[in-house]
């Protein structure tokens, strides 16, 4: 009973806003604090949040140590360049094949036999 | 201020806040300045104050007792600058209408709201400022005798005995005014 003096006072004495109250407050307001624009919105988490610095750090190592990885290694050729390597390698092949071939044999491989044993096209080069 | 859960820490959980608060303040200035339409943009002002000082709230303090720290110093402000300071009753016809439809909808109850709040106000009207500060800040803030202590700067015991003594004077003040109301 001790509280009802002063809750009962409350309730009698208790008004609320007017119907523009909140209106004229938040034009108030955003006329003060303005909303910000993306970029003030990254600036400012950039600055707060301690651990974006860090993040972004990683992220850029990360992405410029995946893009000179992937520019250097020869597995990720395009694959017509894979066609041409392959198609070099196998001319490799053949001309080897054809070099033992000629020692293995004792035999001297003329113009002609070349011509047969090499591909059309690495012989018209 | 870096603390997520803060009331103030973002624009959206400040609208929560002023949601939850902006009505036991401005009762709560009202009391103190007498006029409501001077309530209605001191209490605006408050809001702002708060949310243009939110880096000075200091992690761990309650933040209604720090709130309530500043409405209190924007009434008192107000009052001080104010050379004459109206007496209760003395609202525009206009600001009374609005209080009163708000409240009460029959002609009855308009009436007796109406004629209540006068006695009130009357009575309210007849304590020190300092006392009526505290009273109002007891009625509209829910905050304890301990921090009603703090922000007032008088020991506890003080703020006991002022609250204890204002009740008294209300009460007699009701019945000489004819009215049981509170």
């Amino acid at each position: 009973m001790k509280e009802d003096f002063f809750h009962r006072l409350r309730t009698k004495t208790q008004v609320k806003p007017s119907r523009s109250f909140d209106r004229e407050f938040w034009h108030k307001f955003e006329s003060e604090f303005p909303q910000d624009s993306w970029l003030d919105r990254l600036i400012q988490l950039y600055r707060y949040k301690s651990r974006v610095p860090a993040f972004l750090t990683l992220l850029v190592l990360g992405s410029g140590s995946y893009l000179l990885f992937t520019k250097t290694n020869p597995t990720n050729l395009d694959p017509k360049d894979g066609v041409v390597l392959f198609e070099a390698f196998e001319l490799i092949e053949d001309f080897e094949f054809a070099e033992g071939l000629e020692d293995d044999l004792l035999v001297s491989i003329d113009e002609e036999d070349w011509a047969e044993l090499l591909p059309e096209e690495q012989n018209e080069g | 201020m870096r603390d997520e859960s803060h009331p103030l820490s973002s624009r959206s959980s400040f609208q929560v806040f002023y949601m939850q608060w902006r009505g036991p303040i401005l009762n709560f200035v009202r009391l103190m300045v007498r006029e409501h339409r001077i309530a209605e943009e001191l209490t605006q002002e408050v809001f702002l104050k708060a949310y243009r000082n939110r880096e000075s709230f200091l992690e761990g303090s309650k933040v209604t007792t720090w709130l309530w720290a500043i409405a209190k110093n924007t009434a008192l402000d107000h009052l001080r600058r104010k050379s004459e300071v109206p007496m209760f009753g003395t609202h525009k016809g206009e600001e009374i209408e609005r209080e009163i439809v708000d409240e009460a909808e029959s002609a009855e109850a308009l009436l007796i709201a109406a004629t209540d709040r006068a006695r009130i106000e009357k009575c309210l009207g007849l304590l020190p400022d300092a006392t009526r500060e505290v009273i109002a800040l007891r009625v509209h803030s829910e905050l304890g005798y301990q921090e009603i202590s703090e922000l007032m700067g008088w020991p506890l015991g003080t703020i006991k005995t002022e609250i204890f003594r204002a009740k008294q004077r209300l009460k007699e003040c009701f019945a000489s005014e004819g009215g049981a109301l509170v």
